[in-house]
């Protein structure tokens, strides 16, 4: 009855009065093309800049080439198939992506230490530490590549070092070997990791180590249990930043690695400026895109999945 | 012999005494509160006593062991942190778990006193919640749970409530009072809130400057503050300056046109008189007097504002039908002897507002 009455009383309130219930005026329609036309600007450098050049890659991967007509304007997938049949090139995608493991799981074992360590620093240090780590990215890829060829060298600090003081008796093959390919983008890569896990480190809750503590747990037995769970989200996303740059790197395997060591990268240069075989260099250049794209894809996906109900 | 024994205990950070010779001792079983302002040195002597910080001189003896030579993980001591610092990759029960793990209590057993620590506090259901998926009151239970779990010797709790709304707070109070009847384990409590410390504790020690100013049951030290801070820092008082002299009736404290009996013997010289606002009625002659500035309607009871030569009094009468002043009276106020307190006045005694020249 109540209900019928107040139910009335709007009622009547709402035909008394219509201006309070009506909907606001109506403002000038807007133009709905308004956000696009404002990021039109973004978009168009975006296009020009990205998408048109991997899109010519992409068509000159599919056109052939002979060495006495140069480029034919014709479109078949040949190259790929030329990729896909010959084991040469089965082995440098193979060592590419074994590269980038190596130095993706270095860096992960390096940098995520390295950065707990460096959270855990008193105030003047930490600065100071996180400078060091952070320098290689100041300084040129090249001139500090050549710094590590000049180190490596047979008759390098490090080789004549270890000589003298009786550990080897011949050089050891740092320059133009895996090893040293993947010392030095490790080094290279580090800083990467280190920023990635840093970050994850700031959003842990300091007091929750202290609470393990409390609850019994060793030193060990905190990062195992503790720390370490809650910073694989930064571990995995530092490793995902580090795998695609290590895969795609080319100035320190250029240098490091040389001809003898070609890894994707190089290949594809070789191909472009030695052979002169743009379509083959532009197919390799694609089947590295497509493979870096899959594996970050993939890796993202199971990292999300993992840790969705944790953190969100 | 006393259960816990804090000896001298003292804490500087370059030429900063945080903790400044805190000598306390505690019987088991007991709650008390460590109250005070911020950077009062609660909080340090807290971290102390769980080895979260080394101490610069001191010692601290559990049971008549020395806890300082041990390391944090071996002290056996449940802590419930501000934060609640509950592990964000572990369900409810797995941190609950936790402790009993490091004790390598077998599966079976282990399960069923996480079942029966998530029951104390009222989480049977949610064992399997992630605690990013629990209200704050609700993460402050798995807290308290994963730090009762374990047995402690003691169970510290360092501003456990203070994250939580007014309401929760309450609510939370009550049932830490059950808790701790109900395992009975030795606590202590950090905290700034007087009324939290005075509602949960056996004996509350209020702190400021990294001293101790008084160890006291909540009514005590409320009806007998030692000294100007405590009579501030516990509930609202009045604390009016005054002059201590000898007179023919032993020790007085005069303030401004009335005139105090002064129980404990006193050098003479200025002094500060604290009386609380409830303890305050209205006399026809032998008090103080004042006019009335304002009064206030609060329910169950009156607040009034009175000036007097001793500066602005405040005064809470029961609502209980007698007659009261209205604004802008004369009258006269005075209180038993019983319900005030004196003492000396420093320099940086903080009086009631004096009246506006």
């Amino acid at each position: 009855m109540s209900m019928a009455a107040s139910t009335e009383s709007q009622v009547q309130a709402t035909a008394a009065n219509p201006s309070t219930h009506a909907p606001p005026p109506r403002r000038p329609r807007r133009w709905p093309w308004t956000p696009y036309l404002l990021s039109a600007p973004g978009l168009a450098l975006f296009a020009v800049l990205l998408l048109v050049p991997l899109a010519m890659t992409f068509l000159l991967s599919l056109n052939s080439f002979s060495f006495y007509g140069g480029i034919e304007n014709v479109w078949q997938i040949g190259n790929y198939a030329d990729i896909i049949a010959d084991s040469y090139f089965h082995e440098v995608f193979l060592r590419t992506f074994r590269i980038a493991a190596v130095v993706t799981l270095l860096c992960a074992l390096f940098g995520a230490p390295e950065a707990y360590i460096l959270r855990r620093m008193k105030s003047p240090w930490r600065g100071l530490c996180l400078l060091i780590v952070l320098g290689p990215l100041l300084i040129s890829v090249v001139s500090r590549t050549l710094g590590w060829a000049l180190l490596f060298g047979s008759t390098g600090l490090v080789n004549q070092g270890l000589m003298g003081l009786g550990l080897i008796a011949t050089p050891i093959e740092f320059m133009y070997t895996e090893t040293g390919v993947i010392i030095a983008l490790t080094h290279v890569l580090v800083p990467f990791m280190v920023l990635s896990v840093w970050a994850s480190l700031q959003r842990l809750d300091p007091q929750v180590e202290n609470a393990a503590l409390s609850l019994g747990a060793g030193p060990l037995t905190v990062m195992r249990r503790v720390v370490l769970p809650q910073i694989v989200p930064g571990i995995l996303s530092g490793s995902i930043i580090v795998f695609a740059l290590a895969a795609s790197a080319f100035a320190t395997p250029a240098i490091i690695g040389g001809r003898r060591l070609k890894v994707a990268a190089t290949l594809a240069y070789d191909e472009f400026l030695n052979t002169l075989n743009w379509p083959l260099g532009a197919t390799v250049a694609v089947l590295l895109l497509i493979a870096n794209v899959v594996i970050i894809v993939g890796c993202n996906r199971l990292v999300e999945r993992r840790y969705k109900q944790v953190f969100e | 012999m006393a259960y816990l024994v804090l000896d001298q205990l003292t804490k500087r950070f370059g030429n900063w005494t945080a903790v400044d010779n805190v000598s306390l001792t505690v019987e088991k079983g007991e709650l008390i509160s460590l109250l005070g302002p911020s950077g009062c040195g609660k909080t340090t002597t807290l971290q102390m006593i769980a080895g979260f910080l080394d101490a610069d001189g001191g010692r601290v003896m559990l049971d008549g062991q020395d806890l300082l030579a041990k390391k944090p993980n071996e002290r056996g001591l449940g802590i419930v942190f501000q934060s609640y610092a509950l592990f964000p990759h572990m369900t409810a029960a797995e941190n609950v778990a936790f402790g009993l793990e490091m004790r390598k209590i077998n599966r079976a057993d282990r399960d069923r006193m996480v079942a029966d620590a998530l029951k104390l506090v009222g989480l049977e259901q949610y064992g399997d919640r992630h605690p990013r998926r629990m209200s704050g009151g609700q993460q402050q239970r798995v807290a308290l749970a994963r730090a009762l779990v374990i047995k402690p010797s003691l169970l510290l709790l360092d501003e456990p409530l203070s994250n939580l709304d007014a309401k929760m707070r309450e609510e939370m109070q009550i049932e830490l009072r059950r808790i701790q009847r109900t395992v009975g384990t030795t606590m202590i409590l950090v905290t700034h809130d007087q009324s939290e410390a005075m509602a949960l504790s056996d004996r509350v020690v209020v702190m400021n400057k990294g001293r101790i100013q008084q160890v006291a049951t909540p009514q005590d030290a409320y009806d007998h503050p030692a000294n100007a801070f405590v009579a501030n820092f516990l509930g609202r008082t009045n604390l009016l300056p005054g002059m201590v002299g000898g007179g023919s009736a032993g020790t007085v404290i005069t303030v401004a046109d009335s005139v105090w009996p002064v129980a404990q013997p006193m050098a003479a010289g200025p002094g500060a008189l604290a009386v609380r606002p409830e303890k305050i009625g209205f006399v026809d002659a032998g008090g103080l007097s004042g006019t009335v500035l304002a009064r206030v309607f609060q329910g169950t009871q009156w607040l009034f504002e009175i000036e007097t030569a001793a500066g602005r009094l405040m005064v809470i009468r029961q609502h209980d039908g007698s007659p009261l002043p209205a604004e802008r009276e004369r009258v006269m106020v005075g209180w038993r002897a019983d319900d005030m307190a004196v003492m000396p006045a420093g320099p940086d005694t903080v009086f009631n507002a004096q009246e506006a020249a």
